[in-house]
């Protein structure tokens, strides 16, 4: 009898050890911050099912309110859609080299090209692009994603255009380079109020 | 009887351990493939070439002012024709960044101008169109636009 006793206490301690790993599981799964990174075109690479590609599009609307001109910046405007079933908050973009321009169009809807203002000749990158492809980022303000939902966002003079455009660029619609990832945590957030106005200063 | 028991709740843990599932959660950076052409839309502004007018400063100064709508960081030059709307134009003033130039005081004669703007290296907007005839005299008026 006062074996089976004993027996019994050691399986409610070993049940207790279970439970508090299992606690100690969800909370980390709860707690943890990941980070996100979207890598630019990488579409081959394995990855967990649990966290789905954040997407980042142009948008016409609203409006870019700065507007580009030889050695001026101006605003890009992004649809950032999270598929995810939780919040992502992004703090940070990672750029394409400052060699890597932007395609010119004739209108917003960017299906008609700009003769003369290509990805080979536009001079439009990203502001604060590097030598080097990745340069990180950060956002002025984080901006969270709500849970399978979009987020259009104004990122404030953070396009480019050097002094040398050729003058075929004016009046002209860019389709910016692509990112070549952002840095996000995912987990409870408030989501950004749709549309948001951000960018990155260095 | 209590060591194999501490043992055997040992291996429960470490199994347990191993069998949940690696989560996103315990990771300390995922990289996630993005649709090619994940980006974003800017725009460039326009290059509108000037439509500059003339007029006196007044009928009693022998002063032209040329205005015309500038528009945001371009620059402005100013260049004048005494002979004819289509005669030889010669640069008056340069560097320009807002819609107006004033003359200085002008000799008599026949006086035509046209402006145009640049920004950058490449971007120009071309010359204008002349403005209007405007004619410098010694009686008064002494400036007009016929």
């Amino acid at each position: 009898m006062s074996t089976l006793i004993r027996r019994h206490g050691r399986v409610r301690v070993g049940l207790g050890i279970v439970a508090r790993v299992l606690v100690a599981a969800t909370a980390s799964y709860a707690a943890t911050n990941w980070v996100v990174g979207l890598g630019a075109g990488s579409s081959g690479q394995g990855q967990s099912a649990t966290i789905a590609n954040l997407t980042i599009s142009a948008v016409a609307s609203p409006s870019p309110s700065n507007l580009l001109y030889p050695g001026g910046t101006g605003d890009v405007v992004v649809t950032i859609t999270n598929a995810n079933p939780y919040p992502v908050t992004i703090t940070a973009v990672q750029l394409p080299t400052n060699t890597s321009y932007a395609s010119g169009y004739t209108t917003s809807a960017l299906t008609t090209a700009q003769t003369g203002c290509s990805s080979s000749t536009s001079d439009v990158i990203w502001n604060y692009a590097t030598g080097t492809s990745g340069s990180s980022h950060t956002l002025t303000s984080p901006l969270t994603v709500g849970a399978s939902a979009t987020l259009t966002a104004t990122f404030t003079n953070d396009a480019s255009m050097t002094s040398a455009a050729p003058a075929a660029c004016a009046n002209t619609y860019f389709s910016m380079p692509s990112l070549t990832g952002v840095s996000a945590t995912g987990g409870a957030a408030t989501a950004t109020v749709s549309p948001a106005t951000d960018s990155w200063t260095s | 009887m209590r060591r194999p028991h501490r043992v055997a709740t040992l291996v429960a843990v470490a199994a347990l351990v191993w069998l949940v599932p690696p989560s996103p959660a315990w990771a300390t950076a995922w990289t996630v493939p993005v649709r090619a052409g994940s980006a974003g839309l800017a725009r460039s502004q326009t290059l509108p070439v000037p439509a500059p007018s003339a007029a006196c400063q007044s009928s009693s100064a022998k002063v032209i002012v040329v205005s015309w709508s500038a528009a945001s960081h371009l620059t402005y030059a100013v260049s004048q024709s005494t002979t004819s709307a289509t005669g030889t134009y010669t640069q008056v003033a340069s560097g320009l960044t807002t819609g107006s130039w004033t003359s200085a005081t002008l000799g008599n004669g026949n006086y035509w101008y046209k402006v145009s703007g640049t920004v950058g290296t490449n971007w120009s907007t071309g010359a204008s169109s002349a403005t209007g005839e405007s004619t410098i005299e010694n009686a008064t008026p002494k400036c007009t636009q016929p």
